[in-house]
């Protein structure tokens, strides 16, 4: 309060100080009225223009209300909070009013009453709730995230009606002053995780936060890593299935995409609708994510580690046909591999880029006439076009976005290394980046949880990894809940697997 | 929070410590034992798995009574000086062991799978990569050794079991023909490759209970012991003893020998050598990460806290790794080197290993400990930052980039699909200079059939030669098979139907259109064991063409790695029916024709004076013409006639043993084994066959 300003009885006072803070913002409405049975209580009502709906909303019930009542009633009223407005709050700082002003509310000064007044609205406008774009499953909700926080804290409320759910406002970017809440569930929650998020978070100071991928990058522990440490979602299900497993959902406003954490490899591979199908075939899907992921970094490189170096691994014939197939095209094996994979990575970025529909027109063209064009101006042998055609397939594969980028990138380490050193190559950086990946941790969980230190969780996580085992066989929470609250099935009376 | 305990689980330990012993075990201990102790390498292992058990229990004896880390317990227990005096030894073995295991990992790196680069690079790379994961502390070498252990073991477990259909079991006896003291000196080679788990004392400080540590280091040893035991019936049974003996890697070697069904993967060497990549880089880490504690804790760490960040751990470590390339250059450069080495664990070493936990127990149990007390140095090895080693690491990539292998393109390479050679100095000079091959690279990794010639068949000296030059060049298949024929040459000219090379169309001849079973049929691997083993008589294939085919016209003995002379067709199928190597056999009599299919029989001596080959055939029969009314016992008189009389006149004319009798004298009899082993000449024209005959009849048509 020291350095703030108090809102003064005099409303003149709040007007110099508001005019002073909004000074040159045209998109910002101060108006100032005279309100009450007699039209002598001169108040100033300040908000921003498309925030608030001035036809259908609670400050148009609120002068109404006010419309009626003498000036001894109407401050009366306001020392009582007895405005009929179930949400208003009470600022007693300019500065804080400001702020209001900034979160798409109405601010209300009334001449003689030392507090403005937070009249609730709509907000900001946004998209509103639509389809999460990424994650796609084929059995479950299809709703996702929107660049509201406030609705995100809601759709996940809307999925666990409990009342240990926890949400925790904190403000980021000292410009932008972001809102970001952190929500939990308050009994399963590890104790000491809250704190070093908020420790993390407190650790720097940035203008502005525009999408939680900022806070991502500047709260991971290892930053060079390319392997993300935070798990992203835009599905407010997934989210929900995190916090239930005593994980804490980080949300930034304006950004559809959900931070969880702490992470593993094993959470990147596992999709909603593991959980929603039969153990079967949500096993099956697993062992294929697994797989698809190991190839989508690997695939290209072992192709020239067996091709250049070690050719006696192949059946004769498949070696033969390689050999023909490759016969005219003028570039090495590994310029070859490397022209289309970047031509398949710049497809994609410009499909991505690109309007939807255009979009989808472009990976076809491209990976049709394009690679067809290629190997028939034997720029490249067909052999390669599905190598890298297999690749890229096993990288769509990948769940999470972030994460198939790891593999994108490693995918060119493991080219360079196994055309120079070949499976001697492959292993070398197959073991780099298995030492990286043991190394690595998501806030004191290491990475290749439950691969490694399953016994932390006695060894119960080990039934939801490779493979899921049916739900009746998944009673315990997996190692991110706190100790003492991880049994999470159960059938009352009925034996072991009821 | 969760991992940052510098904790690791008994189940983390167990891996660690499987894959210290692994390594160079695997890897050198089947071909010492096989030439110290030969077949009785068997009971050696048990002997060192044994004496390792119980060294266990003495280490176990010595962590009850420790309560600190185990470089200060030494020098509480020792005294000051001589604590860092055993940690002294302590250093050195480590070193010595990271130099050497560092040697043996580059040598077999360009051995196996990169011939054409230079060492230099090879141990650079691989010692970088130790540095990066020494880095991580004990947490980050436990989880990776962790995960990689069933990846692993399953296909380990998976070569051995597809290997298990070349074991000839005949191969594993006699026992107890070694000499006592050659048995317990391969006990103690074993006992030498598992005393590594005396690391538990430096695991103690990161494992919680000791009893936990204990277990996780004899569930260590036994599995190791029976991979040992498994893997060395496996070489044994396939390469026989004298082979064994001479091998650099025979586990290795086995990989490339292994005809791998379904045919996706002809060969899965390449593939396999990630065992031994990755045990022997766990060795590394191992001796690498202990060394620098050593180190650490003996230039004055011990007073601080070990973080994995301090300078003067970082420069432990990287003495220690200076050190160990510098002995695998040496190690490189001076084989001599290499065997001092050797010598140093032998006498040495190990017994150092032993004496300090014993004489640690000794003091345990004579004198109370010192106080105990002590703060636990929690030692921190946290991974962090890798931009300093990425700033070393990068611009060496760059420079090695520039000048590392540039292998020949697919299209640049002649594949040779058979190769035929009828003297040698053609062979050395077309071939194997690849004259032939114009301007292209000679890849011989799918060689598939080489084609003598009677004439160098026949000479001694120019197939010593020969499979000298072959065995020297280590690109060409052990799973080559071999055929004959009057001239080879003539038979390179030959195209299949479908356009297939001469090459081609014999490998399918013999997989597919031949009822002996492809097993049978000699390799070029055979034929370098017999160099050494000298024990079989192999039936080469001889071709001649018909219809202007090459179809197998006899075979050509080839009895205890020396030319044996030509066998008819019907010899040698009998030769192959007594051993079950073929599916049928058909026999033409005046009175019926039969085939006699599903044999199971077996091959033993009449026991006393008599030495008679006993070849029992136990078979299914069928009549597949009559031409007069026969009953089956007079058939089966008849089939043992024909039998004894084949194999009689083998025997007596030709001197070969159609039984293939001779490998099984170890297993059946001890005192012929011993005459014949002196004096193998003279054992066809000792012997007599005689076959007895039962058969089931099936069908009459």
């Amino acid at each position: 309060m020291a350095d703030k300003t108090p809102v003064s009885r005099q409303l003149s006072d709040n007007i110099a100080h508001m005019e002073e803070l909004f000074c040159v913002c045209d998109d910002i409405k101060k108006k100032q009225m005279n309100i009450g049975r007699d039209r002598d209580v001169a108040c100033y009502l300040t908000f921003i223009e498309v925030a608030v709906d001035m036809g259908n909303s609670a400050l148009l019930e609120l002068l109404k209300y006010f419309r009626g009542l003498g000036r001894r009633e109407i401050l009366e009223a306001l020392e009582q909070n007895a405005l009929g407005v179930s949400d208003a709050t009470f600022f007693e700082t300019i500065e804080e009013a400001g702020d209001g002003v900034l979160t798409g509310e109405a601010i209300l000064f009334v001449d003689g009453f030392d507090m403005a007044v937070k009249i609730p609205d709509d907000g900001y406008p946004n998209m509103g709730v639509n389809q999460a774009e990424s994650e796609k499953v084929i059995r479950g909700s299809n709703e996702g995230f929107t660049d509201s926080v406030k609705q995100n804290a809601a759709l996940i409320r809307k999925r666990i009606r409990s009342t240990d759910v926890k949400v925790k406002q904190l403000k980021e970017g000292v410009r932008s002053n972001t809102n970001v809440y952190l929500v939990y569930m308050d009994d399963l929650v590890y104790p000491g995780l809250l704190e070093e998020i908020e420790r993390r978070m407190a650790g720097f100071e940035i203008d502005g936060v525009l999408d939680s991928g900022v806070l991502e990058q500047l709260t991971e522990e290892s930053w060079y890593s390319p392997f993300p440490q935070f798990q992203t979602t835009q599905r407010p299900d997934r989210a929900a299935m995190s916090v239930l497993e005593g994980r804490v959902v980080l949300l930034s406003d304006n950004s559809p995409v959900a931070l969880l954490l702490p992470t593993d490899y094993n959470a990147f591979i596992r999709t909603s609708d593991d959980y929603y199908n039969r153990w079967e075939i949500a096993s099956f899907g697993r062992l294929l994510r697994y797989m698809a992921s190991f190839f989508s970094m690997i695939l290209p490189g072992l192709y020239l580690a067996v091709t250049n170096f070690h050719t006696q691994i192949l059946p004769t014939t498949l070696l033969l046909s390689f050999a023909e197939a490759r016969k005219g095209v003028p570039f090495p094996a590994v310029i070859e591999v490397l022209i289309m994979e970047v031509s398949f990575e710049l497809l994609r970025e410009a499909g991505v880029r690109l309007p939807g529909a255009m979009g989808n027109t472009i990976g076809i063209v491209g990976g049709l006439i394009i690679g067809q064009a290629a190997v028939e101006a034997s720029l490249v042998s067909p052999i390669v076009v599905i190598v890298i055609a297999f690749t890229a397939l096993c990288s769509f594969a990948v769940p999470n976005e972030e994460f198939a980028t790891a593999f994108r990138l490693l995918k060119f380490f493991f080219i360079g290394i196994c055309a120079w050193l070949g499976f001697f190559g492959m292993l070398l950086g197959l073991l780099g980046v298995l030492v990286h990946l043991a190394g690595l941790k998501s806030f004191g969980i290491p990475y290749l949880m439950p691969f490694v230190g399953a016994d932390l969780n006695q060894y119960e996580d080990e039934r939801d990894f490779l493979w899921r085992l049916p739900l009746r066989r998944l009673r315990k929470r997996p190692v991110y809940t706190r100790r003492g609250r991880r049994i999470k099935l159960s059938f009352p009376g009925k034996g072991k697997t009821g | 929070m969760f991992s940052n305990n510098k904790k690791i689980s008994g189940r983390q330990a167990f891996r660690l410590l499987t894959y210290d012993f692994m390594g160079p075990g695997t890897l050198l201990v089947p071909t010492v034992l096989s030439g110290l102790a030969g077949r009785d390498g068997i009971f050696s292992i048990f002997a060192g798995l044994a004496a390792a058990l119980l060294y266990l229990w003495l280490l176990g004896r010595v962590m009850k009574d420790m309560d600190v880390e185990y470089p200060l317990y030494l020098e509480r227990k020792l005294g000051k000086l001589c604590g860092r005096f055993v940690l002294g030894g302590y250093l050195l073995y480590f070193t010595l062991l990271a130099g050497y295991t560092a040697y043996l990992f580059s040598g077999i790196v360009l051995k196996n799978l990169l011939r054409e680069e230079s060492f230099f690079l090879v141990l650079a790379l691989i010692l970088l990569l130790t540095a990066y994961g020494i880095r991580g502390g004990i947490e980050s070498r436990a989880r990776v050794y962790e995960i990689l252990f069933w990846f692993l073991m399953i296909p380990l477990i998976l070569m051995l079991l597809s290997a298990a259909g070349d074991v000839r079991t005949d191969y594993w006896f006699p026992v107890f023909t070694a000499a006592s003291g050659n048995v317990f000196s391969g006990g103690y080679y074993v006992f030498q490759s598992l005393s590594l788990v005396f690391l538990v004392l430096f695991l103690k400080s990161f494992v919680g209970k000791r009893g936990t540590l204990v277990a996780a280091g004899r569930k260590a040893l036994l599995f190791t012991g029976g991979v040992h035991v498994a893997l060395y019936l496996v070489l044994l049974g396939v390469f026989g003893a004298a082979a064994l003996g001479e091998m650099d890697f025979a586990a290795i070697t086995l990989m490339s020998t292994v005809k791998i069904s379904g045919g996706f993967i002809k060969r899965a060497d390449a593939f396999m050598f990630g065992i031994w990549f990755f045990t022997l880089y766990a060795l590394l880490g191992s001796t690498t990460f202990y060394g620098s504690s050593v180190l650490f804790y003996l230039a004055g760490g011990r007073d601080r806290e070990h973080t994995g960040k301090q300078p003067g751990e970082r420069i432990a470590a990287a003495a220690v790794l200076v050190a160990a390339a510098v002995l695998a250059v040496a190690f490189y450069w001076n084989q001599d080197a290499a065997g001092c080495f050797q010598r140093f664990l032998w006498y040495a070493g190990t017994p150092f290993l032993v004496l300090v936990p014993l004489v640690l127990a000794v003091c345990a149990a004579w004198k109370p400990s010192g106080g105990g007390g002590g703060k636990v140095r929690e030692k921190k090895a946290e991974a962090e930052s890798g931009k300093k080693l990425s700033a070393a690491v990068l611009p060496l990539l760059m420079i090695c980039l520039t000048a590392g292998c540039t292998p020949a393109e697919l299209e640049d390479r002649n594949f040779p699909i058979e190769i035929a050679i009828d003297d040698t100095d053609r062979f050395d000079a077309e071939w194997l200079n690849a004259a032939e091959s114009g301007n292209r690279v000679i890849d011989y990794s799918h060689l598939k059939v080489i084609l003598i010639g009677r004439e160098f068949l026949t000479d001694d000296a120019q197939m010593q030669e020969f499979l000298d030059l072959l065995e020297r060049k280590s690109d060409v298949p052990r799973n080559t098979y071999i055929v004959a024929a009057d001239r080879a040459a003539d038979l390179m000219n030959f195209s299949g139907p479908n356009g297939e090379s001469a090459g081609e169309y014999i490998e399918e001849l013999l997989e597919n259109v031949s009822e002996v079973n492809k097993r049978a049929f000699p390799t070029l691997g055979m034929l370098y064991q017999e160099q050494e083993n000298r024990v079989e008589t192999l039936l080469i294939p001889y071709l001649g063409m018909d219809d202007k085919k090459p179809v197998v016209d006899h075979y050509f003995a080839w009895k205890r790695g020396h030319a044996a002379g030509d066998v008819d067709n019907a010899p040698s199928l009998l030769s192959f029916f007594t051993a079950n190597q073929t599916e049928s056999f058909t026999l033409t009599f005046p009175n019926a024709d039969i085939r006699l299919v599903s044999p199971h029989n077996r091959v033993s001596f009449r026991e006393g004076e008599n030495r008679e080959i006993i070849v029992d055939v136990r078979c299914t029969g069928e009549v597949i013409y009559e031409r007069e009314e026969t009953g089956f016992p007079d058939l089966e008189r008849q089939i043992e006639a024909y039998m004894n009389e084949t194999a009689a006149r083998a025997l007596i004319w030709q001197q070969i043993d159609l039984s293939g009798s001779y490998r099984k004298l170890g297993r059946h009899r001890r005192d012929l084994y011993r005459k014949y082993t002196q004096n193998p000449e003279s054992y066809e024209s000792d012997m007599k066959i005689v076959y007895h005959v039962q058969v089931k009849w099936s069908t009459v048509s």
